[in-house]
Formats: C-alpha cells, structure tokens, sequence
C-alpha cells in the first residue's frame, strides 16, 4: 500500500463487507483496489464505507462503484459532496454541500430591508447599467485601434463622461446619505450587506472598490490602497471601470489622505525646527507606503539631519515603503537615514522595554491607525508612543472624525469600516499621559483630525 | 442611545473560576443598564463580558506562577460602552499574531453577519478546532454586535476588549 492509500470497508444494504484500499482518484472520488483482487460489480450501491486513517475511522455515506476512464473503479458519494483529499491529510472530508445550509441564513436578510432603501438600490443599479453600457460599446470600438489611439481617445472620453458621470454619483452618495443617516447599528450592517450583494458585480469592476471589499492583505486601507489613494488616477480594464474606480478615490475621505502627506510632514518639521540636535529621530507608525517622505524630506539638508523609522505590521507595505524611500534617495541625490521595523503595535505593547528595542524619537506619527484602535487600545499604544518620546518630542495621530462626509460611502460600498472619533473622544485618549500638553486639528476636508500630544522638556 | 449614556467606569478583579462567569452576567448587566443602555443593549454586553471572560478562563495561561486572577472592566465613555477582560497568556507570537489576523479580519466587514457566514462557510469547506476557527469571536461581534480589540501587556497578559456603540461608529 502507498502512502496515499488507505484502508477502508464498504458495507452494502444487507451488511455484507467488502475489504479494499482507497487513494484519492479526485476531490470528490476515491480510486478503488481490493487487497484479494475481488471486487464487487461495477454499478454497487454501498450504505457506508469506513475508512482507517492512522487508526481512526472515517465513516462515509452511501457511495456507488463507478467504472472510470482507463483506471481502477472509483467510488462516487450520491448523498453528500465530500471533499476526499481531506481523508488523506486530516482523516476527514468536509461536506461541501453544508456550505448551502448558509444560504437560507443569507437569503433571509432581505426581508428586514426597507422598502426606500430597495428602491434606491434598484435606481442605482439602473443608473450604473445605462452608464455601463454606454461606455461598454466605445470599448468595443478601440478593440481594433492601436494603443496610441486607444489611449488618447478614451482621454477625451474619460474627460468628457466624467463630470456627468461624478455628478451622477455624488447625487446617489448624497441620497444614501439621507436614506441611512439615522439608521441604528444593526440597519447599517443589514442594509450595507444587502447593499453589496446587489452592487457586487459593480464593485468587483472597479479596482479600488475591489481591493476595499476583498481586502487581499486581511485588512482595510493596506498599501496597495493607499497607493491608489495618492495616485488618484483612472484605473481599470474598461472605461466604466475606470470612472467607477476613480469616484472614490477623489472623495472627501480620499482627498483627506493626500492633504495628510503634505500636513503631517509640515507639522514634523515645525517641531523639529524647535531642536537644537544635529540629528532628530522620527517614527511613522504602521507606515504604509510612507509617501509623506517626498515632504518630509525636502533636500539633502534634511536628509543629513533626519533618522526615519517606518513600522508596519505588513511586509507588503514595508517593501512600497522602501521603494519610496529609494525614489526619494533619487529625486535628492542622497542616502536617506530609513530603516524599516516590521511588526504590529499588538505586538509592539507585548515588549517590556520597547525602547531598548526601537531607541527613542523627537517626533513620532501614525496617521492611518487610530480609526482601527478601539479605545482600551487606542489608549495603551498611545501611552507607549509617548513613553517612546525623547523630553521635548511631539507625537502626531490621525483619525477620522465622527462627521467624516464620505462615512457612508465606505461603508456601504467599499465595507471599510473606521473607529470615527469626536474631538472628545480624541482628546479623551491623551488624557492620562503625565505632563502631556494636547491639541486638536482639522485637515482642510475636515473628514480627518489630528492630535498633537508635546512632551515637556523636564 | 447615545445621548443617554453616563459615563462610568468598573474594575475588578475576579477569580479565575466558572462560577465567577456565571456572577458576572448579573453585574455587567445592572452596570451598563444603570449607566444608559437599554435591556437588549445591556443584556448583550452582559454576554460578551460572560464570553470573553470564559475565553480567558478557556485559553489563560493559568498554570504560570503569576497566573494570579483576571482583570474584568466594564466602561461607558463617550458614544461607547466597553468590556475589557484581562489574563494570562502563553507567550506565543505565531498564535498571537494569528489572533491579530482574525481579529483584523472580522473588524474589516461592514456587517459582522457578513464575517459569520463566511467564516460558518470556510469552516463547512475545511476542519478547522473550534480554537482555531475564530467563530466564536465572529459570533460575539455579530450577535452582540461589538467591535473587538486586544493587546498583550508587558506582564504577558491578554487584554481583550469588546466596545458597542448604541448609535453606532458613524453617528455622533
């Protein structure tokens, strides 16, 4: 016998046993030999088949001997849909049928919906179909024409639909907005899943809402995200994919993204001009793609004065974070002081003496994280941030606020979910910090604000 | 709802025993409710406080020399109402960070129902153990519709919290 073969018996209606060996034929057939050589007839019907995996038995349901191209008989399950392979690996075989019993659960969610909420569904589902069919058949008239051609002629398309086409959209974020405004907790998640059940085939066309929906790397707003955040360009295969791509990434929320790039490194330098250091040490936590760089490091000046630390629990993230740092090396002519840490803050706070591991810093900021920190956390990593503070050093965290105008908009149609904080809540986070002096901004969206905790000198 | 919360705070230290877990129903529930929420509100955060904290005495680290006792705190503040449960852990990065992941995970889902059924389907699909399914985190995010949260102390003690916004995230 294999390793892959096991030992199992098949027992037919009337108990009689059959004594055989299985190996996987496919995910949902086992090859059949008999260790005498005697088989039962093709066409066998067996009750149970019970199969030994390192002395563990597996009972299957009824199965059918079935002849098989060119190989030995397989058996073929008629009641359930198990996936053989696991038998091999784990002695057992989940039935694939049971992932149905989840369907019920599922189709039951539409009953709660309310009935304004269907209806704007149904209009925009209407409204992205006109649109798509549209620009679906220029598609189809570039199919025959040279890049070149291609290219300069769905510019003047791009910019032409556009503006009707953002307007079109801002009119149904707008009514949304109004729609779910005052809906509790438990109609948001409800009509939010309803909502993108209806919209997937949308969603999944447009790269950015794609990524938000499927988030690739476990979490909302990795890199790749941010990316298309600051790159704020037309992306996609097709011309409707391209603008539906390209509306939510000029939101208010979005927009907030890029004015953070230029904002926080200002801030930075602002309180760095305060030093008298030749060197200040700078940490941006949970980094991203740690393009704020091309700001914060404005000429060969600052590249001579600067140590940068860029954590982030995402290998991925860190990778774009080194590439910036080597086109901003480019854009200066000069080697930049970067280094890269590659954990999360979860595991940051685990460590007994962080500064040891990580040194201390005159400025540290986390722009991106906060809006996922629940306040017990949210509180714990800020007091080991400040702790990691050099006397006189400031710390920098963003977060978006509670009235963020695009709030619903990511919700329901990219499902990324934030932790909004009011500017009570914020400040609530810093208020246990010995000496901490705190302040309160707001980027130019208003969607973002940002607190500056300063640590005194003495 | 939210503008009727009161703000208030409650610490204590329990005993890491089953019957401290069936107590603590009755105490998280006359907290929250004395402190703004409503009976269904309050008698949902009095399950996840009684969940979590039978997660701690279920995975704790209760053989070690400091094991002591289990930190349990319920907290109203701002828009939000707070469970936190606090014990020891085995120190392991590789079932630490695997935690991080799921719990990443459930919180990227608009809907927590969402993350239930996919991670019920996912289970259907392969064998997961129970401990490593991650359902019974979904299952409290979903029916009692809590964001959830941790952090390991420096002592090597999970703090795992669980905070409900009556108004929800995005009203004030």
């Amino acid at each position: 016998m294999t390793h892959q073969s096991l030992e199992a018996v098949a027992f037919d209606e009337t108990g009689r046993s059959w004594q055989l060996e299985v190996r996987a034929a496919s995910a949902l057939s086992l090859a059949v030999v008999s260790p005498s050589g005697q088989l039962p007839p093709v066409g066998t019907v067996f009750a149970r088949l019970v199969i030994t995996w390192h002395d563990t038995p597996a009972v299957m349901g009824r199965c059918k001997l079935t002849a098989s191209r060119g190989g030995p008989p397989v058996l073929v399950f008629t009641e359930e849909l198990p996936d053989v392979r696991g038998l091999f690996s784990e002695g057992r075989a989940k039935n694939q049928l049971s992932m149905l019993n989840e369907l019920g659960l599922v189709l039951s969610q539409r009953k709660a919906v309310k009935e304004p909420f269907r209806s704007f569904v149904a209009d925009v589902i209407y409204d992205l179909t006109v649109y798509r069919k549209a620009l679906e058949a220029f598609d189809r008239t570039f199919s025959n024409e040279t890049r070149e051609v291609v290219e300069t002629a769905q510019d003047a398309l791009l910019n032409r639909v556009a503006p009707d086409f953002f307007k079109t959209m801002d009119g149904i974020i707008e009514r949304m907005s109004a729609l779910v405004r005052n809906f509790t907790p438990e109609e948001h998640e409800l009509h939010g899943y309803y909502f993108r059940q209806q919209l997937w085939t949308f969603l999944m066309g447009a790269e950015f809402m794609r990524r938000t929906n499927l988030k690739p790397r476990g979490y909302p707003g990795d890199a790749v995200m941010m990316e298309m955040l600051y790159d704020d360009a037309f992306e996609g295969s097709t011309l409707f994919n391209k603008l539906l791509h390209r509306h939510p990434v000029k939101h208010a929320a979005a927009q907030a993204v890029r004015n953070r790039r230029v904002l926080v490194p200002a801030i930075a330098h602002e309180h760095l001009a305060k030093s008298k250091k030749d060197t200040s040490r700078v940490l941006s936590v949970a980094c991203g793609p740690a393009r704020e760089l091309e700001q914060l490091f404005r000429d060969a000046k600052d590249a001579a004065r600067l140590d940068v630390t860029l954590l982030d629990q995402d290998e991925e993230a860190l990778s774009t974070a080194a590439r910036t740092v080597r086109q901003v090396e480019a854009a200066r002519g000069t080697r930049l002081n970067a280094h890269t840490v590659n954990t999360s803050v979860r595991m940051l706070l685990r460590e007994r003496d962080t500064a040891a591991k990580l040194g201390r810093f005159d400025f540290i900021y986390s722009m991106g994280m906060f809006d996922y920190l629940t306040p017990p956390v949210a509180r714990a990593v800020l007091a080991r941030l400040y702790e990691l503070l050099e006397p006189g050093g400031a710390l920098l965290v963003g977060n978006y606020h509670v009235d963020n105008a695009s709030r619903f908009y990511m919700a329901y149609w990219l499902d990324w979910q934030l932790y909004y904080r009011s500017e009570d809540e914020m400040n609530e986070l810093a208020a246990t910090l010995p000496g901490a002096r705190t302040s309160l901004q707001l980027d130019d969206t208003r969607c973002q604000m940002f607190l500056t905790v300063e640590k005194p000198i003495a | 709802m939210a503008s009727n919360l009161k703000k208030g705070r409650f610490e204590r230290r329990l005993q890491p025993d089953w019957n401290t877990a069936k107590k603590l129903w009755d105490v998280a529930r006359a907290f929250f409710e004395a402190h703004g929420l409503d009976p269904n509100e309050s008698y949902a955060m009095a399950m996840t406080s009684s969940e979590l904290l039978e997660n701690a005495l279920k995975y704790g680290d209760w053989d070690r020399a400091d094991a002591e006792d289990v930190r349990f705190v319920a907290e109203v503040d701002g828009r939000a109402a707070i469970v936190e449960v606090e014990s020891p852990v085995v120190d392991d990065e590789t079932k630490l960070r695997l935690l991080d992941d799921r719990v990443q995970w459930i919180r990227g889902f608009q809907s927590p129902f969402e993350a239930y059924v996919q991670r019920l389907k996912e289970i259907s699909a392969s064998a997961y153990r129970e401990d490593e399914s991650g359902l019974g985190l979904c299952r409290i995010a979903y029916e009692a519709r809590c964001l959830l949260d941790f952090y390991v102390t420096p002592a090597g003690r999970l703090a795992m919290s669980a905070v409900y916004q009556p108004s929800g995230s995005m009203a004030r």
